[in-house]
């Protein structure tokens, strides 16, 4: 296998034979990024049902394939972004996505994969799990081709507490962290709830939770005490100085500021337009135009979850703040100033 | 021993990334396997419908198997 083979080849998701890593790769076609919906799997799912894929995907065990290391090395990830869920993650992957040749990566399965196999799997050290993070990515980078553009990943909610192994595995790529009000968040998962909001959807122990525990506890409050994990793993990580906070009131525009102060890409008209574009649609319903919900969330949540908020997230939330705007005193700048409650 | 009928044309489709992408643009046209079966041919590589038609069938297993753990 050689660097040019996997040109528009993407990887689509890891099998485990004998402890080992096997990655599978799906065809992109011909041209542009091949990922048109807001997450990764669902772009994942159209191509796999196409004829072409269901003969010719291929696969490798990662252990094969160690030149990888070298892709990824020669030109890392230009940035990844956590987030707390329900907080503007999938406009910002979408404004990316938005800007030429780039491939933005929302919430991509193998990364997932590889990020939790030290917790998940007795046989995986985090030392291989962070060499063979480095070949994946180094997979994706191949996946645009000889003249790639820049390459992020937005990471599932959950990914924030496995934040150091990524950046061991990538030191040098800027980090952002987004998070919410949290009503509007839990509001949001009261309509629709993503898999960590699922009891025991992801290991309750990545939450400081057991299993006993969980099965104990109201939804509502397992809800909220997962999100305050979330809260406390961003702030851990920007106190350490690993992440760039970014509240959702901050969006669309902090997308930029972030890419041209932390990653260091230089924006030109046709980048900022496709950048403020991306950000008019909705970015889950990208036929929808774009419409601020927040006072909505907050007017739908019931008093009992306001008083989970009160009670576990809010000090949670104003520390965020706090860390945030001292953050960009120090920088000599702040982007926004929120009234907080 | 590699018992797999397509492993000659799958190497091929996978090193060459031109005959991939001609075959990904036909791949949506009912005679793909037509198409697929004279490429195969051209390059000395001749592949049976059957196989071909086996491939697929087995696909939707295939697919399922990453779901499990």
């Amino acid at each position: 296998m050689t660097p040019a083979a996997l040109h528009r080849w993407l990887p689509a998701w890891i099998t485990w034979r004998d402890g080992q890593p096997w990655l599978d790769w799906c065809y992109l076609g011909a041209g542009g990024s091949g990922l048109h919906e807001p997450f990764f799997e669902d772009s994942l799912n159209r191509l796999l049902r196409h004829p072409f894929n269901r003969l010719f995907r291929r696969s490798a065990p990662l252990a094969d394939l160690p030149w990888l290391e070298e892709v990824a090395a020669a030109r890392p990830p230009e940035g990844f972004i956590f987030h707390v869920s329900r907080c503007g993650s999938t406009l910002v992957s979408r404004q990316l996505a938005s800007l030429p040749d780039a491939l933005a990566l929302a919430e991509p399965g193998p990364v997932e994969a590889l990020l939790h196999a030290p917790r998940r799997r007795p046989d995986v050290s985090p030392e291989q799990a962070i060499t063979w993070l480095r070949r994946l990515l180094g997979a994706f980078r191949l996946t645009r081709g000889a003249h790639p553009g820049p390459l992020f990943v937005k990471l599932d909610a959950w990914s924030v507490h496995d934040l150091p192994r990524l950046q061991q595995a990538f030191p040098g790529t800027p980090c952002l962290f987004l998070y919410r009000d949290p009503v509007e968040v839990l509001a949001s998962h009261a309509r629709s709830p993503g898999r960590h909001m699922l009891p025991a959807g992801v290991e309750p122990a990545l939450f400081g939770l057991t299993l006993e525990t969980v099965a104990a506890m109201p939804v509502p409050e397992y809800r909220a005490r997962v999100l305050a994990s979330l809260y406390d793993a961003g702030l851990g990580h920007a106190r350490a100085g690993r992440v760039r906070l970014v509240n959702y009131l901050q969006l669309p525009a902090a997308t930029a500021d972030w890419l041209e102060q932390d990653c260091h890409l230089e924006l030109d008209a046709a980048a900022r337009g496709a950048l403020e574009r991306a950000a008019s649609h909705n970015a889950k319903q990208p036929g929808q135009t774009f419409t601020a919900d927040g006072a909505a969330k907050h007017a739908e949540a019931g008093p009992d979850l306001r008083a989970l908020a009160e009670r576990l997230l809010y000090p949670r939330y104003q520390a965020l703040e706090a860390a945030r705007l001292e953050c960009e005193r120090s920088q000599g700048g702040s982007n926004l100033s929120i009234d907080l409650l | 021993m590699n018992l797999d009928p397509l492993a000659e044309l799958r190497q091929a489709v996978w090193n060459d990334p031109t005959l991939a992408a001609a075959l990904w643009e036909q791949a949506d046209s009912p005679a793909f396997l037509d198409y697929l079966m004279a490429r195969a041919a051209e390059r000395g590589m001749p592949c049976h419908r059957m196989a071909l038609e086996a491939a697929l069938l087995a696909d939707a297993e295939q697919r399922a198997r990453r779901w499990r753990p």
